[in-house]
């Protein structure tokens, strides 16, 4: 539901940010992906990671944007070949600095993702590194098993 | 430095990618990313904090062209051997520059990076800070 206003009387109320807003929680939903485009709402504050998935060989390789993190801060989880991903953003700011704001677009504060890994990731295996404000997580993946012949045996 | 002439800092030079396309940007024709930023108050500083993951201490330059301040933060490469699958974030380099206002002491500008956030401290200049004068007899 785009368009959620029918009436044309009510042009006068239309709040075109909030609708932006709704567009990007809309196609959030569509894609099931973190929609970068608009981020006026601080309401969004827990939003998906920013992702990109390599292959090297065999492994899967995650590189997530987590700028701005304690490395302690970070978790990386896998249970039941499902991968999660959780960070925290502290600010270190008193409370004098943080009413004194002249410009806030950095409003992300929370991160989580969660992906299900393939079928031959080898889960005790994974290894994460964090280096300038990016989570590299890297899961090595077993060679393809192979089809076990079953031998049929008749009297 | 007054509110309003912070206000005014504008994006004099950057264009932001539209699609996500994720290869490397050609060396002739460079696009940036634009950062997100933070603009706040502190003390008599006035902080500035970028967010730009992937970009190390190394490949940031920051340059003063009149009272223009040009921060600019070149990502580092992916091994070639890597093949992408899936992406959510331009591997582009970023910039964004900012018009400074006249109370910002141009030469104690200072800089830290640390995990992916650029912060960029800009003193007030002696005059534009409050003094107190004392009443003599």
């Amino acid at each position: 539901m785009l368009i959620t206003r029918q009436n044309m009387n009510d042009w006068n109320e239309f709040d075109l940010f909030n609708s932006f807003d709704k567009l990007g929680l809309e196609i959030n939903k569509l894609f099931g992906l973190p929609f970068n485009g608009f981020r006026a709402n601080p309401a969004l504050e827990d939003e998906g990671l920013s992702t990109n998935l390599y292959t090297e060989g065999n492994d899967l390789i995650f590189r997530s944007s987590i700028p701005g993190v304690a490395p302690e801060q970070i978790s990386v989880n896998v249970k039941d070949n499902v991968l999660t991903i959780d960070a925290e953003r502290k600010s270190e700011k008193s409370d004098e600095a943080q009413s004194k704001y002249f410009r806030r677009e950095r409003s992300q504060s929370r991160y989580h993702g969660t992906i299900t890994l393939p079928e031959g990731a080898q889960v005790d295996k994974v290894t994460a590194e964090y280096k300038d404000g990016v989570l590299t997580v890297r899961v090595p993946r077993a060679e393809k098993p192979q089809p076990k012949q079953i031998c049929v045996s008749c009297e | 430095m007054s509110n309003k002439n912070l206000e005014k800092n504008v994006n004099v030079t950057s264009s932001v990618a539209q699609n996500c396309d994720c290869s490397p940007a050609p060396k002739t024709d460079r696009v940036f990313r634009i950062p997100r930023a933070d603009i706040y108050q502190n003390g008599d500083n006035v902080e500035l904090e970028l967010d730009m993951p992937g970009v190390s201490k190394e490949n940031v330059q920051i340059s003063l062209e009149g009272n223009v301040l040009t921060l600019t933060g070149r990502v580092g490469e992916i091994p070639s051997d890597w093949s992408l699958i899936h992406c959510e974030s331009l591997q582009r380099d970023y910039q964004r520059a900012f018009e400074l206002g006249s109370d910002v002491d141009l030469e104690n500008i200072k800089a830290t990076m640390n995990a992916g956030v650029l912060r960029v401290t800009l003193p007030k200049m002696a005059t534009a800070k409050p003094r107190k004068i004392e009443v003599t007899a």
